[in-house]
């Protein structure tokens, strides 16, 4: 039993380190947005040697940054909200009906099938489209795009959580006098409320990381999200590596929280979308 | 008797989601299919031609198509395998009684939360040739005299995307993994125990037929997250150098995009679909296997 227990602190041990090798580039970017710009170019060592937080003021006060978070936030904030309302509306008809309803089992397979185009296909045409309705460069082109395509994960995901709501419950409140629609929003949704949290950190965690259909889609400085600032940050000032690695750290601030204190609900999403199909 | 009535109740659940994946998903679809048969441009969207096969005999010949579509299928290849292959250790040492098992999964996880601009950005820093941390460390140990070029020179480049895109995927393989070994019932393993088999024997009649079809899907699943990929390629190397990085997607972007022929681009991602749709029946065809197989 004792040896047991000292296999698990070294187990412990070999993992942390080996998590501490694969991070090495993440703990230099953090490391490096610490040190002074002079500091960066002279010397070679992997922690600053007094740390600083200017490269955070640089890029505060003297670059868009500060649009970037705004835009970012409010098309990830939409789009986690609209989509996980529209999904958990689907994803209830599809956990309830889909046995005996042979529309609704295509309807969810046709789902499944939809994550499978190439991105490009979609966004080749989506372009000429959102140019015809003149609406390209916005915010709204954005949050439209990338609120469908997390659409049929969430549905997928949320039906999976929303199946498993015991049904004895909901006729529990048909016969209160709820009708279908209150037994939905008062006795479902609450009960499911861990697969929504689940739903709406992955929308949000992939709306934020989301970089290609921002970068077609939008061109502007005003409406640029992070990840598509970020980008032109690397082109625009390639040598001021200390303000890149603030602008870097600070955009992965929101996913590092979301993953500490949230993360039972990541894995939950992952492995639940992964293998149960 | 009750009259059958058509029951609306699911079909108006179903509506909010229906009109914007129908309008933003399924319409582009098909219109990205037509547009392969057209020769639509960017700066003209309006004036098209039908011109039949033509983009698909051109791809054909297309020596720049030929790169990509290799270097697509080395990279997809490459990737799902040493994810795949390092997930699973990852998830061997996770799966058994440990302490701060939370902290060395939210570690573990970090990669594949962290945006594909941040995760090129801290790779291409650490991989500088000049300043890079990698290329110090080395010249000062003494094991190489000039500083290796990871991102410059065309093998290099390419060794160096698989890296950070397997850096960016191992982590699901790994969860989804270490979900199914928790799985397995302890007693098939003491019983094991009793017959006095070895660990390794353990490992290859026990721990692998049991995680099979889960590796089967996971894999599959992260065949086509690679195979349908762009940041991550596009983010650290552009394609470059000289498009040895160039994977289809890149391609047919960059077709569309900067040299305006939106009609070849898609026709390009068509032929790109042929092989998403490919891996997605096999997908479907070993769940459906699966699910037999359970009940």
């Amino acid at each position: 039993m004792r040896k047991q227990k000292h296999l698990g602190t070294v187990v412990t041990l070999i993992m942390l380190m080996l998590m501490l090798l694969i991070l090495l580039p993440i703990v230099y970017l953090i490391s490096t947005s610490l040190k002074s710009p002079s500091e960066i170019m002279a010397s070679n060592a992997f922690f600053p040697r007094s740390v600083t937080t200017i490269n955070y003021f640089n890029v505060l006060r003297t670059t868009p940054f500060p649009t970037y978070v705004k835009n970012s936030l409010a098309v990830a904030l939409t789009v986690t909200a609209g989509a996980t309302i529209s999904a958990s509306m689907a994803g209830y008809a599809l956990a309830r009906y889909r046995r005996n309803n042979r529309i609704l089992a295509a309807y969810s397979k046709l789902l499944l099938m939809l994550q499978m185009f190439p991105l490009v296909l979609i966004m080749i045409p989506l372009y000429s489209t959102f140019q015809h309705l003149n609406i390209i460069g916005t915010r709204t082109s954005l949050i439209l795009a990338s609120g469908t395509f997390s659409m049929p994960f969430a549905i997928w995901l949320l039906s999976g959580f929303l199946e498993a709501v015991p049904q004895e419950m909901e006729e529990s409140g048909v016969i209160d006098g709820c009708n279908r629609w209150q037994v939905f929003t008062r006795l479902v949704l609450p009960v499911a409320s861990p697969g929504i949290a689940s739903a709406a950190i992955f929308t949000f965690i992939n709306c934020w990381n989301e970089y290609m259909m921002a970068n077609i889609l939008i061109k502007s400085d005003l409406a640029k999200t992070l990840p598509v600032g970020l980008a032109t940050f690397i082109q625009q000032f390639g040598s001021e590596w200390g303000s890149l690695m603030a602008a870097a750290t600070m955009t992965i601030i929101p996913v590092a929280f979301f993953l500490i204190f949230t993360q039972k609900y990541i894995v939950q999403g992952l492995t639940a979308g992964a293998v149960k199909g | 008797m009750k009259k059958k009535q058509v029951d609306f109740f699911p079909y108006f659940m179903l509506l909010p989601a229906s009109v914007f994946i129908a309008g933003i998903c399924i319409y582009p679809v098909f219109s990205g299919i037509w547009m392969s048969f057209t020769d639509t441009s960017l700066m003209n969207p309006t004036a098209w031609n039908f011109i039949g096969i033509d983009n698909f005999v051109e791809i054909a010949g297309d020596t720049e198509f030929r790169q990509a579509l290799g270097f697509t299928m080395v990279f997809t290849l490459c990737t799902v395998l040493c994810s795949y292959l390092f997930g699973l250790a990852c998830a061997l040492l996770m799966n058994r009684r440990m302490r701060l098992r939370g902290l060395v999964r939210a570690l573990l996880l970090m990669p594949w939360v962290v945006p594909a601009v941040v995760g090129a950005t801290a790779w291409t820093w650490i991989l500088n040739d000049q300043t890079g941390f990698i290329n110090l460390l080395l010249r000062q140990l003494g094991m190489i005299k000039s500083p290796i070029l990871f991102l410059s020179t065309a093998g290099m480049a390419r060794v160096t995307v698989i890296l950070f895109s397997t850096w960016k995927a191992f982590p699901f393989m790994s969860i989804v993994l270490l979900s199914s070994l928790q799985a397995i019932p302890n007693d098939i393993y003491e019983a094991a125990d009793i017959d006095g088999a070895s660990n390794l024997q353990r490992f290859r009649f026990i721990t692998l037929p049991m995680i099979r079809r889960e590796s089967l899907l996971a894999i599959l699943l992260q065949c086509m997250w690679t195979l349908n990929n762009f940041d991550n390629i596009f983010l650290m190397t552009k394609g470059g150098p000289a498009m040895s990085t160039q994977v289809m997607s890149i391609y047919s972007y960059n077709t569309a995009f900067y040299r305006s022929s939106m009609g070849y681009a898609s026709a390009i991602s068509v032929v790109m679909m042929l092989f998403m749709i490919a891996l997605c029946t096999l997908y479907f065809h070993l769940q459906r296997k699966s699910e037999e197989a359970m009940e």
